[in-house]
């Protein structure tokens, strides 16, 4: 159990790191990716982490362990008395499931506008565009976005959106944001894996337009006429919009085969060790392994 | 199945290629602009398809349709609109909006930017 508690903090942090740590050359759609699933076992390893020692301190309490017959290794002795450290691990589980909630209530209230139109052009002033996931799922422009932009930049606009969807970009987003709710040392990838989705949908659109200057106008003049419709618009946080135009004004990125290989046996390799680390909590496996 | 979804995705790309003409467009204008290698007469079907749903409207050409995209009904849209918008602009809710804000120095980098590439090049 120790062991157990040990590989699984262990994989929370190491994948948490490894995360961060995703360098921008990476082509976008195969960062997202990475980016995600280093998250996605980071947090399972905390949640699991968090589980292991409260189930610890709880075993110590009426012999709990017995009856469950978890590894002798569990608990070397019924102290009898409850282990602070288990109190602290079920808060952090009360806290988890709490922020999860919020995270999940968030993403409801977002419907498809004027039923199953696949595209919905909404008369307004606010010039605006965007997707909503779902199925089919659903691109929303207002008619001062399209006026804004010419006809191949529309296109861009279109193209841009549509692989959004195609690719289900939002599950990327949401996982991440989940599981940055669960542990908050990931905060910063959310508006990492949201610039990736951006970057990589922005690629999908120079490949239907064929041309990233096109794309690179596109969202530049999309950005400025949303800065300038009033209200003021400009917003303090950078949103990444230069990044994703100066990296369409660049060469299309290059596959960099030895990194992309790297970070994704990394992740191999945090999901072995998370999966290692529920084995050796059940006995019945474990005794295979000779672990107990 | 696959079929059926092809064509789906065909049909929504019919459907932005018409919003991003920007004016009645005959089937041959959208395969023109589509130039994907499609058959005339799927690029028909679909526009068919698309003005059997209500998502295009369309007007005799000569021999042919012209096609345009259709527009929300307005009256539905206000309500829900401002519901989706306020839920839009909360970066939170994982929407992929086309672009997010900008801060002061990056609206001023892409004017500048913009200005520069459609300026012709002299010297």
């Amino acid at each position: 159990m120790r062991n157990a508690t040990a590989v699984a903090l262990a994989v929370a942090l190491g994948a948490a790191a490894a995360s961060l740590l995703v360098p921008r050359r990476v082509r976008p759609q195969v960062a997202a990716r990475l980016m995600t699933m280093f998250a996605v076992f980071s947090a399972l390893a905390a949640i699991w982490t968090l589980l292991l020692v409260a189930a610890a301190s709880l075993a110590q309490l009426h012999g709990i362990a017995e009856r469950l017959s978890w590894c002798n290794d569990v608990v070397s002795r019924h102290s009898g008395s409850f282990a602070p450290t288990g109190g602290l691990a079920m808060l952090g589980l009360l806290a988890i499931a709490g922020s999860a909630w919020r995270v999940r209530r968030q993403h409801r209230g977002l419907r498809a506008i004027d039923g199953d139109r696949e595209i919905a052009v909404i008369g307004s002033e606010v010039p605006t565009a965007f997707a909503l996931p779902g199925r089919p799922g659903q691109i929303v422009v207002s008619t001062a976005m399209l006026e804004a932009l010419n006809t191949d930049e529309r296109r861009v606009l279109f193209a841009h959106e549509r692989a959004h969807l195609r690719c289900h970009h939002h599950r990327y987003v949401r996982l991440t944001q989940l599981a940055a709710a669960t542990f908050p040392v990931l905060d910063p990838l959310n508006a990492r894996v949201l610039l990736a989705t951006e970057r990589w949908a922005d690629e999908e659109a120079v490949r239907h337009v064929g041309s990233r200057d096109v794309v690179a106008r596109a969202i530049a003049r999309a950005a400025i006429a949303q800065a300038d419709a009033p209200p003021a618009n400009l917003g303090i946080a950078s949103t990444g919009v230069l990044e994703r135009v100066e990296s369409l004004l660049q060469d299309e990125p290059r596959r960099v085969r030895l990194t992309e290989l790297g970070f994704a046996s990394g992740a191999l390799a945090a999901g072995t060790a998370l999966a290692l680390s529920v084995v050796l909590v059940e006995p019945s496996i474990a005794a295979i392994f000779h672990l107990c | 199945m696959t079929e059926r979804r092809e064509m789906g995705a065909l049909e929504h790309e019919v459907l932005s290629e018409l919003w991003a003409l920007g004016e009645p467009a005959t089937p041959a204008v959208v395969l023109d602009a589509l130039g994907s290698g499609l058959a005339y007469t799927t690029v028909m079907t679909i526009l068919t398809r698309l003005w059997e749903k209500g998502l295009a409207t369309r007007t005799r050409a000569g021999r042919a349709y012209a096609y345009a995209p259709a527009f929300t009904e307005a009256e539905l849209t206000a309500r829900r609109m401002r519901a989706t918008l306020a839920t839009a602009s909360d970066q939170k809710a994982a929407l992929s909006r086309f672009v997010g804000s900008l801060s002061a120095r990056e609206a001023r980098t892409l004017r500048a930017l913009l200005e520069g590439s459609e300026r012709p090049r002299t010297g």
